[in-house]
């Protein structure tokens, strides 16, 4: 099977330690992997989204996603791998896991605590939702 | 004067606080979204004007608020309006009730959409301030003084908040509604004689609030959650790039 991994990235220091796990793993691989480079943000309340148009409130979450993914885009492309991009809104954990089940992926790679709630020490909540909803293999990067 | 060594003095201080952050803070948002495909100098003016629409708005309001409230059935209306927001801010955007559906990319349509939401935000904010307030006119002047600056100044705030901190929202949530359970008991048509009925009466029917909205909002979430999944907002670049490119 060919190996398919979501990279799962928040910006945080912790996640660019996950880029650059992938990376070294991607140039050591005989085989190409596939990578899908993932941002998931909250949506916003409905309280402000009655008001304003759905093309706008999307607007902002592209360029925010952008914004997180810019230095983790950067260095996938200084290594020259191939990735896609996807910015996705809803609640991170489960969404994460959906869209992996979705695209068939095989093993999913995030950072052990990123910016997400204070809830764990040592493992971000988003992190230990996503291993405790997920059939995949999940490796986690410190 | 209110008595400042009252523990309920400093709850109500610290729940108009969290209630103009929140409310505010949306405001603010909605102002910066309505606005951010403007170019520059329109985008300050639209700004600008926005912010002294949603404050002007609040200041006028606040005279109207304590009078409205002493006037029997408004003040149900006040709570059920609270408890309703509560649920509308727990719940996450959804597709088909977005406003505004043909966009604002112009001046005219972010002015639009900053008239309607100032003037429904406003209302919003006063009433949540003055069901917290509980009848102080000081109270409701601070509450309304606390969120000038919020409204200004706290779009990156609460939204920073919201990401970091997603809980913040469900507590929100439940604070109007626990306002709003409290005003509904205490409204001046209900006799005092029912409220006195029932041992800590006001306290059951705010607990009750806050659990209502809660178990609304969160129900309502995950049943759009099941109907729609994430999105994804960058189909047109699911095709990998091609490594390399950028060396």
């Amino acid at each position: 099977m060919k190996p398919w991994w979501l990279l799962a990235v928040d910006g945080s220091a912790a996640a660019l330690r996950a880029v650059d796990h992938v990376v070294r793993e991607s140039l050591a691989s005989a085989v190409p992997l596939k990578i899908l480079l993932v941002n998931v943000q909250h949506a916003l309340p409905s309280d402000i989204t009655r008001f304003v148009s759905s093309s706008i409130v999307q607007d902002y979450h592209r360029e925010t996603g952008d914004a997180n993914l810019a230095s983790a885009r950067a260095r996938l492309e200084t290594a020259g791998i191939a990735y896609s991009q996807h910015i996705l809104i809803g609640e991170p954990a489960p969404t994460i896991v959906d869209f992996a089940r979705e695209h068939g992926c095989t093993q999913i790679v995030m950072g052990a605590r990123g910016l997400g709630t204070v809830s764990g020490l040592l493992l971000g909540s988003v992190t230990q939702r996503v291993v405790h909803l997920t059939d995949l293999p999940v490796v986690i990067v410190k | 004067m209110p008595d400042l060594t009252s523990a309920s003095f400093w709850i109500s201080v610290l729940q108009i606080i969290a209630i103009d952050i929140l409310l505010g803070g949306d405001n603010a948002v909605v102002i910066a979204l309505a606005c951010r495909k403007l170019p520059e100098a329109q985008r300050n003016k639209g700004i600008f004007w926005g912010v002294f629409g949603a404050i002007g708005l609040r200041i006028l309001l606040i005279y109207f608020a304590l009078q409205l409230l002493a006037i029997p059935y408004l003040k149900i209306v006040g709570a059920l309006l609270l408890l309703w927001i509560g649920v509308k801010l727990i719940l996450p955007e959804n597709e088909d009730a977005h406003g505004n559906v043909q966009g604002s990319s112009t001046l005219l349509g972010a002015i639009k959409t900053i008239i309607v939401a100032d003037a429904v935000m406003s209302v919003d904010n006063v009433i949540a301030v003055a069901g917290a307030a509980h009848g102080s006119i000081i109270l409701v002047v601070f509450g309304i003084a606390v969120s000038i600056p919020i409204v200004v100044w706290g779009s990156k705030l609460v939204l920073a908040l919201m990401d970091r901190f997603p809980v913040v929202i469900t507590a929100g949530g439940a604070l109007l509604g626990w306002i709003g359970g409290g005003m509904l008991v205490t409204d001046p048509a209900l006799p005092a004689s029912w409220r006195d009925a029932v041992p800590y009466g006001a306290y059951l029917a705010s607990g009750l609030g806050a659990l209502l909205v809660v178990t609304v909002g969160k129900w309502l979430a995950s049943r759009k959650r099941a109907a729609a999944a994430s999105i994804d907002l960058t189909p047109a670049r699911t095709t990998p790039t091609q490594g390399g490119s950028a060396q």
